[in-house]
């Protein structure tokens, strides 16, 4: 049942959010976070570890409050917003998900409706029904919905949970690095189901470390980092997170934003640029980590 | 399914049976009910309902509020190892009602006043064991604060009983704390009905947040879940059902971590099912040691928080050593 998504937009104005993991270390803070996501559209969010991906994440999935700028849906600040209202609009992935030790994927997806249910009912109407069962058959769960989940492989793992939240009929989904711990073949299974939730006008906000998989899918890359660190970089050590600030350094398609200049100062390495003519592929391979590079191109604003 | 829970309410309500009529004084089961229903020798109807049923009956409520609090305090920390007794809410709620015994207040108060002490406990417990991580509480932090608060509050109800209370009122506490439930009337056990009635209802409407929250905090949230209010919610109920069953019976460990264990393992998942599976299982459990408190060593009873300690210590034991990796799986 493709949602239909006419003229719902997500977008972030100016957002700054800040994070404080676990054990009071790092505080990962970005400013200045301006994306807009329209139906059908992917947008990949690309970064170095530590750059505030996932923080960014948090603060697009209403789980980390901005503390600068809005993020809004439709023109509605999405903190105006019930978490019920939300929750029909917008869904979100998780990394990973602890589950209950005998938890089926039928019991997980069907979980999914429960912001289009009543506050104390379980019962499934015939809606529900089949709304999970097309989120188990868009994802390839069918015959394995009865199976518990940690019987499951990696990948039908992570297919579960992008059932689950298909189960809420969302607008929107918002994948924290679906393709996390996957081998290749996983991998383009869950690129194979974001194509086809795109083609049903769902707008996707992703993280995905692989560029390539990300210039294959994407119809926008935001590229976040944090520049001033590689400004008079010294000392390769001083790459891990960082309590500075990170913004997008630079977002658009992949072409503008896949540059070898702009990687290099993100991530601080050397890539080698190889033409695949045969699928009309650009693909990227990270070879060496930069010596002292300085970054003095401004960034596209 | 349907018929393990059928087994479950006969297998219930046989031991309510077997509790009714063995004793110091035997009496036939059909004696026995005819004794409740009002018929046969008065004796034997005061053995029966003057003494035996209302102790049945507190040793039913007592085992249902343990368990439906433990299952309660599992699901929302999302930690096999919660109950009531181990995080110290059982702790704070016999604060609660030292107090009010202290201050020589009604009885029908004393659920109320146990309440208040487990509530705090539990609040206490809850922000030492959250610490800096801001989804989902560490195992370990939690039951090391349980423990702190546990003797905190040990050492509070004995300085309080050493310096205000009569050696009277100190005795009776101290066999109150370990846990019988002997000598219960029906004004007593009454009013806490009611409270544990209410804990339970409350819970049962709650079993879709309880199902969300097996998530965790985050997923839950990201499907609608109001997380705060549910988990505040429903603690209130855990705390209600374990400080009421402390205000009748005194401290019983173990019911809350044994009962849930057995009834999940017994009748698989899903909270609606498991309130009410092992709300039974624990009632059973409570039946089962009561029996074995009264029967054992005739002519003496061994107080049921002891028995209870016995049964469930080990099988805590058994839970950290062995499955506690297998809580859950990624």
């Amino acid at each position: 049942m493709p949602s239909v998504n006419q003229g719902k937009i997500l977008k972030a104005e100016h957002v700054g959010l800040r994070y404080a993991s676990k054990g009071n270390q790092a505080t990962n803070i970005i400013e200045q976070i301006n994306l807009t996501l329209e139906p059908g559209e992917v947008l990949a969010i690309q970064g170095p570890n530590g750059s505030g991906k996932s923080t960014l994440m948090k603060g697009l999935a209403r789980q980390l409050k901005p503390s600068a700028g809005t993020i809004s849906l439709d023109g509605q600040d999405i903190w105006n917003m019930s978490i019920v209202d939300f929750a029909r609009q917008i869904a979100y992935v998780p990394q990973s998900l602890e589950t209950p030790n005998d938890m089926t994927v039928y019991e997980l997806v069907r979980l999914g409706r429960n912001p289009h249910q009543n506050w104390w009912s379980n019962q499934l109407s015939k809606a529900d029904i089949a709304t999970i069962d097309s989120a188990l058959e868009r994802c390839g769960l069918t015959r394995l919905s009865t199976k518990k989940l940690n019987e499951l492989s990696g990948g039908e793992r992570q297919r579960a949970l992008i059932a689950m939240a298909l189960a809420q009929e969302p607008h929107f989904i918002l994948m924290d690095e679906p393709t996390a711990n996957l081998d290749f073949r996983y991998q383009l299974e869950v690129i194979a189901i974001i194509k086809e939730l795109k083609e049903q006008k769902i707008g996707i906000a992703t993280i995905l470390h692989d560029l390539n998989l990300s210039a294959r899918i994407a119809d926008q890359i935001a590229l976040i980092g944090c520049l001033s660190k590689t400004i008079g970089d010294k000392n390769i050590a001083d790459s891990s997170p960082s309590p500075s600030p990170s913004t997008i350094v630079a977002i658009g398609t992949p072409q503008e934003v896949l540059k070898e200049d702009l990687l290099r100062a993100v991530f601080d390495v050397e890539l080698a640029f190889v033409r695949d003519d045969k699928n009309n592929l650009d693909l990227y391979v990270p070879i060496s980590i930069s010596k002292k590079f300085l970054y003095q191109k401004n960034p596209p604003p | 399914m349907f018929v393990k829970f059928i087994a479950l309410i006969l297998f219930t309500l046989l031991i309510m049976l077997v509790n009714l009529c063995l004793g110091d004084l035997s009496v036939a089961p059909i004696e026995a009910i005819k004794a409740v229903f009002g018929y046969g020798s008065s004796e034997i109807h005061d053995v029966i309902v003057g003494i035996r049923l209302p102790r049945l009956l507190t040793a039913f409520i007592v085992g249902l509020a343990l368990a439906t609090s433990g299952y309660l305090l599992q699901a929302i920390s999302r930690n096999d190892l919660a109950d009531p007794y181990l995080t110290g809410v059982s702790s704070g709620a016999a604060v609660g009602v030292a107090c009010a015994m202290l201050c020589k207040l009604d009885f029908q108060t004393i659920p109320f006043f146990a309440f208040i002490g487990g509530i705090t406990a539990s609040f206490l417990v809850a922000s030492i064991a959250r610490g800096n991580g801001r989804y989902g509480v560490s195992v370990a932090k939690l039951l090391l604060a349980g423990i702190a608060l546990s003797s905190v509050a040990g050492a509070l109800i004995t300085l309080a009983m050493s310096t205000f209370g009569t050696q009277l009122m100190a005795q009776g506490l101290y066999l109150w704390i370990l846990g019988g439930i002997s000598g219960r009337n029906w004004q007593e056990l009454l009013p806490t009905t009611g409270y544990v009635a209410v804990g339970f209802i409350v819970a049962l409407a709650a079993a879709k947040q309880l199902n969300l929250l097996t998530l965790g905090e985050e997923t839950a949230s990201s499907l609608g879940l109001n997380v705060g209010r549910s988990q505040l919610i429903i603690l209130s109920a855990a705390v209600l059902l374990a400080s009421s069953a402390v205000a009748l019976s005194g401290m019983v460990g173990f019911v809350g971590l044994v009962a849930p264990h057995l009834s999940r393992r017994l009748f698989g998942r899903g909270a609606r099912l498991q309130l009410v599976c092992s709300g039974l299982t624990g009632a059973i459990l409570v039946l089962f040691s009561d029996l074995l408190a009264r029967t054992l060593s005739p002519g003496q009873e061994l107080p049921l928080g002891t028995l209870m300690a016995l049964i469930g210590g080990p099988f805590f034991i058994y839970l950290l050593s062995y499955s506690l990796d297998q809580v859950h799986s990624h």
